[in-house]
């Protein structure tokens, strides 16, 4: 194999950073779970901004996504991906993040799956919690196989050394210090991502004479490049959209950055700076680089390929190395989040709650600490082995995520009606009817969510309405997560 | 019942409703045959648009909704 020793090098000083960056913060992060698990929640909403974007941008992002923009059509990834996030992030803005942060700072929780505990029973907190450690872990096998594809392609190196490098690092920065050091991490990684995305498009747009210099060719060579792709099903444009969109209004280990914020104000600008990053990623920086693929190879088959195409033609080797350590640094920042989010589930939803009642904050944080790094080196081992395409799997797994969790999250905030049973049938029979619609092939690929979610939500209302509605309690804690102050209603009353 | 909405006043919710209401709207124009520049079809330009749209709603309405939440 050609090694590339300019692009190693930098690739290699880049991981020695993260690393760093484990060890600075597992010094300066304080003791406890506040700590350990929500960043010490003084993370300002610029940092939690680039990090949240950073933890959605993942292998995919460079690699199948932007193929598919150079093989479907910007449109197709405009509309399915890039507004899908913005608009997404638009909504958790304004519906979710708020009374999100709040409930962690009431209740000193950082988990959806506690949330769901507290808000519809231990049944569907436990549900959670089960999907999460399955689930995620079946999400970070292509972000590793994404990572070792993209090693190989770039570095020269093997596919295998490739991946057992990329997961070295970031299970090693992840177990090191927590939620602080890949917030921080991630943070670098978003900054690093977004110049190396749109700094290509521009590139490209200047080195092929502006817009009217690269369109009119890529748009004679591929004629639906901007428009709608008439080789895909309407299905399949509403449906990636809605999917992409609720993943990141629900996903877990979003929902687990909300609870890091400063306050209720910085938790809403992060989420909002999120929106306008991940808009300006996928719009601004697909747009350029897809269009100068299809210029510089018209017929590429591997299409994952793209970005390294025309990032190997329009920049030096010093730029190339550089570019690669964002790439990098895409799947180890979306790896990284779902590692953390598993390692909380497992240790402190289940073995605290259900077996082991008495552990203390400590204890909890060693356990997940244990299971993060065994985790890590099973999807390591997944990933070696594994050959199924990373967009199929991702895909996947985004619809699945948004049909469990998304609908559960929005009637549990905003709709005190909401109960126990409305909430387990919603999250349990949204993910069931998403895999029943999947396999038995009913809706096109990617159109399964327009029946999970109608579905989610049919089964949050029925449930609901149909047995009694939650006790005072829990309506006072809904109203609670609206409060300007959050002081718990029963405090307020003594006052 | 009502005492089950008491948050449907929040200008969040508003504002998503109409963020949702434009969601919709796109999707209507997506096969339409209409080009505009260079081929840009209304679908995909509403999407465009929107997203950006969506962002400024969104700091506006961070303002609005704490205004609102501090009274109760």
């Amino acid at each position: 194999m050609d090694i590339k020793v300019t692009e190693l090098v930098i690739t290699v000083l880049y991981f020695l950073f993260c690393i760093w960056i484990g060890v600075y913060f597992s010094k300066k992060a304080g003791t406890g779970s506040k700590e350990f698990w929500g960043a010490g929640q003084n993370i300002p909403f610029w940092v939690n901004g680039f990090a949240t974007f950073s933890s959605n941008v993942s292998a995919a992002s460079f690699l199948g996504f932007l193929g598919l923009s150079y093989k479907m059509g910007w449109s197709f990834t405009t509309i399915g991906i890039g507004s899908a996030l913005a608009f997404g992030y638009a909504w958790s803005t304004l519906l979710n993040s708020g009374p999100l942060r709040r409930y962690s700072e009431l209740r000193g929780k950082f988990t959806l799956a506690s949330f769901f505990s507290e808000r519809y029973g231990h049944g569907t907190g436990l549900a959670t919690s089960i999907f999460i450690i399955i689930l995620f872990p079946l999400y970070i096998v292509p972000q590793l196989i994404g990572g070792g594809l993209a090693g190989s392609y770039i570095l020269g190196i093997d596919f295998k050394y490739a991946v057992m490098l990329i997961a070295s690092v970031y299970i090693i920065y992840v177990v090191l210090a927590g939620m602080k050091s890949v917030t921080w991490a991630d943070f670098l990684q978003g900054v690093i991502m977004l110049i190396f995305m749109v700094g290509l498009s521009l590139t490209a747009f200047y080195v092929f004479g502006g817009w009217d210099g690269l369109m009119p060719k890529a748009l004679a060579i591929k004629p639906h490049f901007l428009d709608i792709n008439p080789k895909l099903s309407t299905a399949t444009y509403v449906g990636m959209f809605f999917a992409v969109a609720l993943f990141a209004f629900s996903s877990p280990h979003i929902i687990m950055r909300h609870f890091t914020a400063k306050n209720v104000a910085h938790v809403r600008g992060g989420v909002a700076l999120t929106s306008f990053l991940c808009w300006v990623f996928h719009l601004i920086g697909y747009i350029g680089v897809a269009a100068a693929c299809i210029l510089i190879v018209p017929d590429l088959v591997k299409v994952d390929r793209t970005y390294i195409v025309v990032m190997n033609k329009l920049w030096p080797p010093l730029l190339r190395g550089c570019a690669v350590a964002g790439i990098l640094a895409a799947i180890m920042s979306t790896t990284g989040g779902m590692l953390l989010a598993t390692g909380v589930e497992f240790s402190d939803n289940i073995v605290r709650k259900f077996i082991k009642k008495d552990m203390t904050d400590n204890q909890v944080i060693i356990l997940s600490k244990v299971v993060m790094a065994l985790v890590g080196v099973i999807t390591t081992i997944m990933a070696l082995g594994e050959t199924r395409s990373i967009g199929f799997l991702v895909a996947l797994l985004v619809g699945g995520t948004a049909s469990a969790f998304s609908m559960p999250i929005l009637f549990g905030l905003w709709w005190k009606r909401a109960n126990r049973w409305g909430g387990l049938l919603s999250c349990v029979g949204g993910l069931g009817v998403y895999v029943v619609v999947h396999f038995t092939k009913i809706m096109p690929f990617l159109g399964e969510v327009l029946i999970s979610i109608p579905a989610s939500i049919l089964f949050m209302v029925v449930g609901s309405l149909l047995t009694a509605p939650p006790p005072k309690e829990i309506q006072e804690f809904v109203e609670d997560l609206h409060r300007h102050n959050y002081m718990p209603a029963t405090e307020a009353k003594k006052v | 019942m009502a005492s089950n909405h008491t948050s449907l006043r929040n200008p969040g919710l508003h504002w998503s409703l109409v963020i949702a209401a434009w969601v919709a709207f796109s999707f209507l124009f997506i096969n339409s045959p209409a080009k505009w520049l260079l081929g840009i079809p209304v679908a995909t330009w509403l999407f465009s648009i929107g997203g950006l749209i969506s962002i400024g709603v969104c700091l506006y309405s961070i303002v609005a909704m704490q205004k609102w939440e501090e009274q109760g």
